[in-house]
């Protein structure tokens, strides 16, 4: 009778696997911050460089990887709008192999939530950050540490969070030292 | 005249060549034959994140284009291929690897095979034997 | 209005499929026979109530209905009529609908084409009942393909470019034949069980409903192959994506249960494992489904994922596969009074390899959610691809040809010491032909050239020695038998040629990649491509650049190819369409794309990737091959049935 019981026994085990696989949200928070790398950018005009920009010292940022091409970027436009009424926070675009055309009417026609907005047309920025699609947003505390990496869009259901740690990060205190120069 | 219809089909074929492209698109090789092997098998040992399984060397994926690049421009600059290797993992994790890696976590991973064609090897035996009060 | 008829007929369906489960425990207690009995027309009507709703969603698409949410997100009126109509199931809930109309054409077939075994077939149908209850309850719940937007849009959103191939039209419902084919034999062995009685009438009643799903299977499989090959740039057909190894998992489990049963038929053996095997194939298309359809691992492949859904499947999967297994172990079967088979026999032989399929299997099915289940235990992401199946899945499959050749040369019964070695000195030669070829087309690989073209002879020498056999006794056999005897052999053939096919294309193919300079002709290898026109057109939904080339080996002008670069608008995305010269022998795969610019600054030029691949089309024919023969086997027990019905 025994080994007529474990096929049974084993899907069993599968089952509540699968089951708690799907329950399983990865963290975004992560392990240990580590500063964000200095990125290679251009300007929306293709032109102008930037070899190695980073967001602001001293202040929250966001900085939001996104391009016109991308369906849920549009999804969570409203999002960044929402976020960017925020002063105390940077909100930086980063648009991943786009064309300027594109680009200038997409931000015309759903309206242009960021500071300033720059393009990757090398890649290497993405490359240096680890990005592997868009949307993707990072959130670098004061300390210019990434403190929050969410991987796909923003839904309207992550804003209270977000700006829970917003809120945290504005908060903190800095050592100079620690800021970038 | 042939050479005016090869004119022709010249001009035609620089017009057609300046649309922005994501499907094929061909890589300039490094000058340095052995930096551009060191390349080559980087390209192979690395997966391309935006595809389906595919080697950095297999895809035409724009990014995995810029990829190409960007460790071919690595390495002209001195980088050896190992810390290329160790800063892409480090950014993207060990899924970037096409080939799992050998450790505690992944032993399970690589042995599973063996032990699985072991244990049916022992079933199967059993089954063979004579076993009176079981059913066939 | 269509729309509307459509969700009635899947309402009307919903419920007669509650009814027909429901005989299943109502015959215990009112009018056991009569009542089940009702599982035949009952199953027919559902079949007219899913085709009627499948019709209504075709008929929207051909229509261009935007109202219709679903036909809004997945088409497109620029679209051919043909790519509309083929859009139907290009999105989850037209695939599942599609899913649910191909299970009721089974029961149609199923109550249609009468069996000996009339009670065991009804209670199979009632089983049936239960299970299509459980997918349209899914359907209607999470996947309905008739909700309605309003107001209805002016234009629909353009289906993936790379969906809009001719290979589209065949691949889905392939393969969906094939998997939820499964499906009745999954019924059989649980009403097999509740009347506990698994014999040789059962396995030939089965075994039509096992060889048609595995045909469509290897179809199926095959054609996605064939269409990834054609369409994506680089002349791959097989990439371990979590999606082909999905299909790839009924596959196995099915031709170890068609083997398994085939021994059931014969020698009345392994009902136990038979019954394992049919609750394993379809539960492993169930647990396919589930894993491409959840979210649970992202594939380009994959439909928009939802973990609703997900969720919905896996308790489905749970309560069917489940209640199959508890059933299995709880039911044992009539104590059946013959020794178990020696594994000295051909019965253990194909025991044997049955176990190596269903190990390959699970490897793959653990490959498939390892990098799930690490993340999960807080492990580092991995990601598992081709380098570990070369490295595992290879090697364990490779036995199944040398017990492929072996099996069909021995008796069922015990075989001896000296019947085998006297098998193995007929099958000797083939090893040294294996080293004359490798010779012939030796160069850095040859050793692993030397243990393909090995396996790969041994069979084909196998069976020739088995087709030699069989035409010895060919007067013993008459009509189908024959027929079925030959389509075995073919089959065994097909997997020899696909062996070597994969040795050939794997070892031996070369690359070649330059830019295209003007007013050259381009040298690669020893073959040069000769730029004849180059063109550049709008069609209905894409711009197209086109190259024509004249391709010459030497001083010999083999053909002029035409590849393309099309770029479609809405979804802004560019497409290569390889140009292809397919002889028997190999494979001429040619790509345009753009190269960057000359060091010297020029402007960005075309360039050209040339793939020489040897023993390309071997592959393909193999799959039609193998498809054929188990077509031809679905004939003949059909057939015979037919004949016993009028003898």
């Amino acid at each position: 009778m025994r080994s007529q019981n474990l096929p049974l026994i084993a899907f069993f085990c599968l089952t509540i696997g699968l089951w708690a696989a799907m329950q399983y949200q990865p963290s975004r928070a992560p392990a240990m911050a580590t500063p964000l790398p200095p990125m290679p950018l251009q300007a929306l005009d293709g032109e102008t460089r930037n070899d190695a920009w980073s967001p602001d010292s001293g202040r929250v940022s966001i900085v939001n990887f996104f391009a016109s091409w991308c369906t849920p970027c549009r999804a969570e436009h409203p999002q960044l709008k929402a976020l960017s009424a925020r002063k105390d926070v940077a909100l930086h675009g980063i648009a991943w192999n786009d064309t300027a055309p594109h680009l200038t009417a997409f931000l015309e026609k759903y309206g242009n939530p960021y500071d300033s907005v720059w393009r990757d047309d090398t890649g290497k920025a993405a490359i240096s950050v680890g990005l592997r699609g868009v949307p993707e947003s990072y959130v670098i505390g004061r300390d210019g540490k990434i403190r929050l990496h969410i991987r796909g869009a923003i839904s309207p259901t992550m804003l209270p969070e977000l700006e829970a740690l917003l809120d945290t990060l504005q908060r903190e205190e800095i050592d100079d030292a620690t800021a970038h120069p | 005249m042939r050479q005016r219809i090869r004119n022709a089909v010249c001009a035609t074929v620089m017009l057609l060549a300046s649309l922005p492209a994501s499907a094929l698109v061909l890589d300039t090789a490094l000058a340095d034959p052995a930096q551009e092997a060191q390349a080559q098998t980087l390209f192979h040992g690395l997966r391309c994140v935006v595809c389906e399984g595919q080697s950095l060397a297999d895809s035409d994926a724009t990014f995995a284009v810029q990829m190409r690049a960007d460790i071919r421009s690595r390495l002209q600059q001195g980088d050896t291929a190992e810390a290329i290797r160790t800063d892409y993992v480090a950014r993207y994790g060990a899924s970037i690897l096409m080939q799992p890696p050998l450790n505690a976590a992944t032993a399970l991973l690589w042995a599973m095979p063996a032990l699985l064609v072991i244990l049916g090897g022992v079933l199967t035996y059993r089954r063979t034997r004579h076993r009176p009060n079981e059913r066939s | 209005m269509i729309a509307e008829l459509g969700q009635l007929c899947l309402c009307t369906a919903f419920m007669l499929a509650c009814l027909q489960a429901s005989t299943l425990l109502l015959h215990r207690l009112w009018r056991p026979h009569a009542l089940l009995a009702w599982a035949r027309p009952m199953a027919v009507c559902y079949a007219m109530l899913l085709t009627g709703a499948f019709a209504a969603l075709l008929v929207s698409y051909a229509q261009s209905d935007f109202s219709v949410m679903n036909v809004l997100l997945n088409s497109h009126r620029d679209k051919p009529l043909l790519y509309k109509i083929v859009g139907t199931w290009g999105n989850h809930e037209g695939s599942m609908l599609l899913w649910a109309w191909i299970i009721g054409a089974y029961g149609f077939a199923l109550a249609f084409l009468r069996t000996s075994e009339r009670a065991l077939t009804h209670r199979a149908l009632a089983v049936m009942g239960g299970l299509n209850a459980g997918l349209l309850a899914f359907i209607l719940l999470t996947s309905n393909p008739f909700l309605r937007v309003w107001p209805m849009p002016a234009e629909g959103e353009d289906l993936n470019p790379l969906l809009q191939d001719i290979g589209l039209a065949f691949h889905p419902p392939t393969l969906y034949v094939g998997y939820v084919g499964f499906a009745v034999v999954f019924c059989f062995a649980i009403a097999g069980l509740m009347e506990r009685r698994i014999d040789r009438n059962w396995a030939r009643t089965v075994h039509p409903y096992i060889m048609l799903p595995w045909s469509a299977l290897t179809l199926g499989i095959g054609a996605g192959s064939w269409w990834a090959y054609r369409e994506l740039g680089w002349g791959g057909w097989w990439f371990w994506d979590p999606v082909e190894n999905v299909s790839l998992l009924p596959w196995l489990t099915g031709t170890a249960l068609l083997h398994a049963n085939m021994v059931l038929a014969r020698r009345g053996q392994l009902a136990g494992w038979v019954v394992l095997l049919a609750i394993l194939t379809f539960s492993m298309a169930l647990i396919g489904t589930f894993i491409v359809r959840s979210g649970l691992i992202t594939s380009v492949h994959a439909f928009a994922s939802d973990p609703a859904r997900g969720v919905f499947i896996l308790g489905y999967i749970a309560l069917t596969t489940g209640g199959a297994l508890a059933l299995y172990a709880f039911r044992p079967l009539a104590q059946q009074p013959s020794s178990p088979p020696a594994l000295a026999s051909r019965t253990g032989l194909i025991l044997l390899g049955n176990m190596l399929l269903v190990a390959s299997a699970a490897t793959v099915l653990l490959a498939i959610l390892y990098p799930v289940f690490s993340q999960l235990l807080g492990a580092p992401e991995v990601s598992v691809g081709a380098p570990y199946f070369n490295r595992t899945f290879l090697p364990m499959s490779a036995p199944l040809l040398v017990l492929a050749a072996l099996a069909p040369l021995l008796p069922w019964d015990r075989f001896s010491v000296a019947q085998l070695r006297a098998r193995l000195r007929l099958l000797a030669p083939s090893l040294g032909a294996a080293a004359l070829v490798t010779l012939a087309v030796a160069d850095a690989q040859w050793a692993l050239m030397l243990v393909g073209a090995a396996f790969s002879a041994w069979l084909f020498w196998g069976t020739a020695a088995a087709l030699q056999r069989a035409m010895r006794a060919r007067a013993s056999q008459h009509g189908w038998a024959w027929r079925r005897q030959l389509a075995g052999i073919v089959a065994h053939a097909a997997l020899a040629l696909f062996a070597a096919g994969i040795a050939a294309t794997s070892l031996l193919k070369e690359t070649y990649e330059a830019p295209l300079i003007a007013g050259q002709d381009l040298q690669l290898g020893a073959f040069t491509l000769q730029l004849v026109k180059a063109t550049r057109t709008t069609e209905a939904n894409y711009e197209v650049r086109r190259a024509t080339f004249r391709l010459r080996e030497g001083n010999r002008t083999l053909t002029e190819l035409t590849p393309e670069l099309r770029y479609y608008p809405v979804r802004r995305m560019q497409t290569t369409e390889a140009a292809l010269h397919s002889t028997p022998w190999r494979d001429l795969y040619l790509a345009i794309g753009d190269a960057p610019g000359s060091p010297e600054g020029d402007a960005p030029r075309l360039g050209v990737r040339l793939y020489v691949t040897p023993g390309q089309q071997w592959l393909w024919i193999a799959f039609i091959l193998a498809a054929i023969s188990g077509a031809v086997v679905t004939l003949a027990a059909f057939a015979q049935r037919l004949t016993e019905r009028h003898a």
